[in-house]
């Protein structure tokens, strides 16, 4: 089903130099998101699942690997070229007050869309910002008001919608939640999930929250210090984790019957500037043998649709 | 048990240029010793606030207008500013959301664990080196005595959160004050320090208030629970009986509201907003919000209506025959 | 719309809400007006011409005819003031301005573009600002010849250093909000980038950077006075005149006290603006 394939992203790889160190920011991530659906990406803070983020949206130069958008290879593509794709794709940020120019008014920043992409006249600009709003749920009345007048969801509403003014396919949601209260977290998750009913968004969502991952996504993929150790359809992922990095990270998730359960891990992530030798997960893992510890282990197909990198599960 | 704890009545109120804000609105509960009591609330609720009240830790604008707060037998606001601070530290430790601006940092890890020790002039320096290098270890620290010599920007996130509880816990409190001890780290982190929290509590037979967001941690670690909203108390009750058989429509909310990882739902956002502190609505808080609400809930603010053992509702709907 | 909700409360209008709140910056700010229309209309203000000797009346005290007294060729010290103040703020403003220019275009481009760009311009910047900047503006005004253009160029020779500095470091960390992201990534350039997205949102710190800066570059046009390079003679300046009222300051003290108070008057009043707008700038919501 090659041709459902949206966006396809093959051994990205991102290097930041820090002083004389190098950090191993994304190391060989592999993925493919198909048309309609939600792919989660789970990890820890430092395991590099903003920097992808941002590469497959361009705002960053990738340092290896091809990122794949609708059948063209947009990873070095010029900005006048890529200005058809931007087009196509948008993300949602983490802190909705940061994310909005503090000068325009939320008119303003939604209609800017259509400013730069030259669309429509100033009448259906103004018709299309009201209509916006209106869908992500702020009264259209509102359009002359500044970001700051409004509360955090609210904000994230108005990111949202400006996300889907150009009627793009793909969205990238990078912890659009984590800013936020609780009780407006859920409205924003059925928000994202209405929109992607009615326009038939693409969306990769990024979280460190495992269970409103598992709420929203159709696959997950988890990421360690850089490298991606599984991916799989979401059923499999949570009923049959085989990485021992997913194993613990599912455990270690606090639910309300609050089961106390078995597995802790030990120790702390180490740091990407020095990533171990072979398997990123060795110095923590419960079940690490002599090989883990030589040879990096590569992302291989265990089951239909479920990769792994251990070199345990593969045997 | 032996009451530890006993807030009765507590009105905080924080004084803006735009008028005066009720951040805790007429609160009272006890805290028995041993026991471990989470507050949950969303931003705004009072939860920080009402706890801070307890070692009369306010913002320069906050001030108790009303109530009392007795703790270990004294009664905390009559105390003077030298008595208060015999108890911050010593009989009551804290643990704050974010370790890396809790701690000092041009001074070395094991000279703030030895502090509160020298500071209520507990023991000698000796002592109180030898105690603190134990119990970094008892906190999970590896090599204690070399990491002492440390400073906090060489220590990890999840690390720097041990180190804290090292210090809170570094003169037997009677008390345990976490504030959102683990909102700023990552999951795995978080489920090791809840667990530390756990030992600890039961190796030193304490107190812990455990400040929360996030209903899910509370489950297998309070003994109780309050459930606030816009500074005021919603529900309080035994933690299973408050997460299994949640009485008042706002918790009933939440935890629809959040995606559990066992559970496959339908999540049931709650409408609207967080209301205006300053211009609260009448009656009861969350009644703009919520759809059960009736005409009394408009006008009049409702009482704790008991609704099982220990398990109270502040809902109108509870108070009906 | 026939919305009554109070909506559409800019950025700027809050700040200048979060101003008026500072009675001090506020009293500042009127009397800058006041200062600024007193010095253009110097010329029919002043009841003598700034050069017009009075032999029969000089060392004047303070009376009705000389409202300040007059110095020691008669002159009226009141007309004087306010010439001078005519030139502080001239200079001030000129040599602002030409700072602004140069700082703003060359903060903005090193900011936003980096790389090599950045760090040759900042290397300028940093042998601009090790250059013992008084004596560079003497030489500068000995080169050029007095007058208020070489005074400008001198005074902002060595000014805009600063202001490229602060206005790179507001692109910087502007240009890496989210934001300006969210535009990137929606195709918009880097004209846009510039003018629409950062420029406006720096414009803040640079505005208070030009109040408190104007005292400043009024100093160092009196010190330039002071030694006799401001401005020409008979050409009154603060400078000048306090230089000539030190000498004098023990028989007739109002030839210092009265230029020397003015001078001290106009530099507070725009230190209070400029604190006013520092504290409604960095006050968050």
């Amino acid at each position: 089903m090659e041709d459902k394939i949206l966006i396809s992203v093959k051994n990205l790889k991102k290097y930041f130099s820090r002083g004389k160190d190098i950090v191993h920011a994304v190391e060989d991530v592999s993925f493919n998101i198909r048309r309609g659906e939600t792919l989660g990406l789970v990890g820890e803070s430092g395991s590099g699942k903003s920097t992808v983020a941002r590469l497959i949206i361009r705002l960053i130069d990738t340092d290896g690997g091809n990122i794949i958008f609708d059948g063209v290879d947009i990873t070095t593509l010029s900005e006048k070229a890529l200005k058809p794709f931007r087009r196509r794709m948008q993300i949602v940020f983490q802190d909705p007050a940061s994310s909005l120019n503090p000068q325009m008014t939320v008119g303003t920043i939604i209609k800017e869309q259509f400013l730069i992409h030259k669309l429509g006249t100033k009448q259906e600009q103004e018709k299309w910002v009201e209509e916006l709003l209106e869908k992500v749920g702020i009264d259209p009345s509102f359009k002359d008001a500044y970001p700051h007048e409004f509360s955090g969801g609210q904000q994230q509403r108005i990111c949202i919608a400006r996300a889907i003014a150009l009627r793009s396919e793909f969205i990238i949601c990078d912890e659009p939640l984590s800013s936020l209260d609780v009780s407006i977290q859920a409205q924003i998750i059925k928000l994202l999930e209405d929109l992607q009913k009615e326009l038939g968004l693409t969306y990769l969502f990024i979280s460190h929250d495992l269970a409103v991952v598992k709420h929203l996504s159709d696959s997950i993929a988890v990421m360690y210090l850089g490298k991606l150790v599984e991916f799989s359809n979401k059923k499999d992922l949570f009923s049959n984790p085989l990485h021992p990095y997913t194993i613990t990270l599912l455990s270690s998730v606090p639910t309300i019957k609050g089961e106390e359960k078995e597995v802790e891990l030990k120790g702390e992530p180490p740091s990407p500037i020095n990533p171990p030798e072979g398997c990123p997960f060795n110095p923590r893992c419960p079940k690490k043998e002599d090989i883990c510890e030589r040879e990096t282990p590569i992302l291989e197909e265990i089951c239909e649709g479920h990769f792994v990198a251990c070199h345990i599960v593969q045997r | 048990m032996d009451l530890l704890l006993s807030i009765d009545n507590l009105n905080v109120y924080f004084y803006r240029s735009e008028g005066v804000l009720k951040a805790v609105d007429g609160i009272s509960y006890n805290l028995h010793k041993g026991e471990v009591l989470g507050i949950v609330g969303e931003s705004g609720s009072g939860k920080s606030v009402s706890v801070l009240s307890i070692v009369r830790l306010l913002p320069a604008n906050g001030k108790i207008v009303d109530g009392s707060i007795s703790f270990d037998g004294k009664d905390i606001l009559k105390l003077s500013m030298n008595e208060l601070q015999d108890i911050r530290g010593k009989d009551i430790g804290f643990v704050f959301q974010d370790p890396m601006s809790s701690l000092n940092p041009v001074i070395t890890v094991g000279q703030q664990v030895m502090e509160p020790l020298l500071w209520h002039n507990l023991c000698s320096r000796e002592e109180a080196y030898k105690r603190a290098k134990n119990m970094l270890g008892m906190v999970g620290i590896p090599f204690p005595e070399e990491r002492m010599k440390e400073y906090p920007f060489q220590f990890s996130g999840g690390m720097r959160q041990r180190v804290m509880i090292a210090i809170a816990l570094i003169c037997n409190p009677k008390l345990l004050i976490a504030d959102e001890p683990t909102t700023s780290l990552d999951v795995t982190t978080q489920a090791q320090i809840i667990r530390l929290l756990k030992n600890m509590r039961s190796e030193l037979d304490m107190s812990v208030i455990l400040i929360t967001h996030n209903l899910a941690l509370t489950s297998n670690f309070c003994d109780r629970l309050i459930i606030m909203y816009a500074s005021n108390m919603m529900e309080t009750g035994g933690t299973k009986d408050v997460l299994n058989t949640p009485s008042h429509p706002y918790t009933r909310f939440l935890l629809d509201a959040v995606p559990d990882i066992e559970v496959e739902k339908e999540l049931v956002p709650i409408p609207g907003t967080i209301p205006d502190l300053i211009n609260p609505p009448e009656g009861c808080k969350f009644h703009p919000r919520c759809p059960m609400s009736m005409d009394i809930c408009r006008t009049e603010k409702p009482p704790l209506f008991p609704v099982g053992d220990g398990h109270y509702s502040a809902c109108w709907l509870c108070g009906r025959e | 719309m026939g919305n009554k909700k109070r909506i559409g409360r800019s950025y700027w209008s809050n700040i200048w809400e979060k101003f008026k709140r500072n009675k001090l910056a506020v009293f500042g700010l009127i009397f800058v007006c006041i200062l600024i229309l007193l010095g253009i209309s110097a010329p029919w203000l002043a009841p003598y011409p700034y050069d017009e000797v009075h032999y029969e009346a000089v060392w004047t005290p303070p009376c009705r005819e000389f409202l300040a007294g007059t110095d020691q060729l008669g002159r009226d010290i009141f007309s004087r003031l306010l010439y001078s103040l005519r030139n502080a703020i001239i200079v001030g403003l000129g040599a602002q301005s030409l700072i602004v220019v140069i700082g703003l275009t060359l903060g903005l481009i090193a900011g936003f573009y980096g790389g090599k760009t950045d760090n040759i311009l900042m290397r300028i910047v940093d042998i601009v600002y090790s250059f013992p900047s008084y004596l560079l503006n003497i030489i500068l005004v000995l080169v050029l010849g007095r007058g208020y253009f070489s005074i400008f160029v001198a005074i902002a020779a060595t000014g805009w250093a600063g202001m490229a500095r602060l206005v790179r470091g507001q692109t910087l960390s502007t240009k890496s909000r989210d934001f300006v992201e969210a535009a990137r990534a929606s195709g918009a350039g880097n004209n846009r980038i510039m003018f629409r997205y950062i420029l406006p949102n720096i414009i803040g710190p640079v505005i208070y950077s030009i109040f408190s800066g104007i005292p400043g570059v009024m100093l160092v046009e009196s010190g330039l006075s002071l030694i006799g390079l401001g401005v020409r003679p008979p050409m009154p300046s603060w400078g000048l005149m306090i230089s000539e009222g030190t000498g004098q300051f023990l028989y007739n003290p109002y030839m210092l006290l009265a230029p020397a108070g003015m001078l001290v008057l106009t530099i507070l009043s725009f230190n209070f603006v400029a604190f006013g707008l520092r504290d409604a700038l960095s006050a968050r919501e």
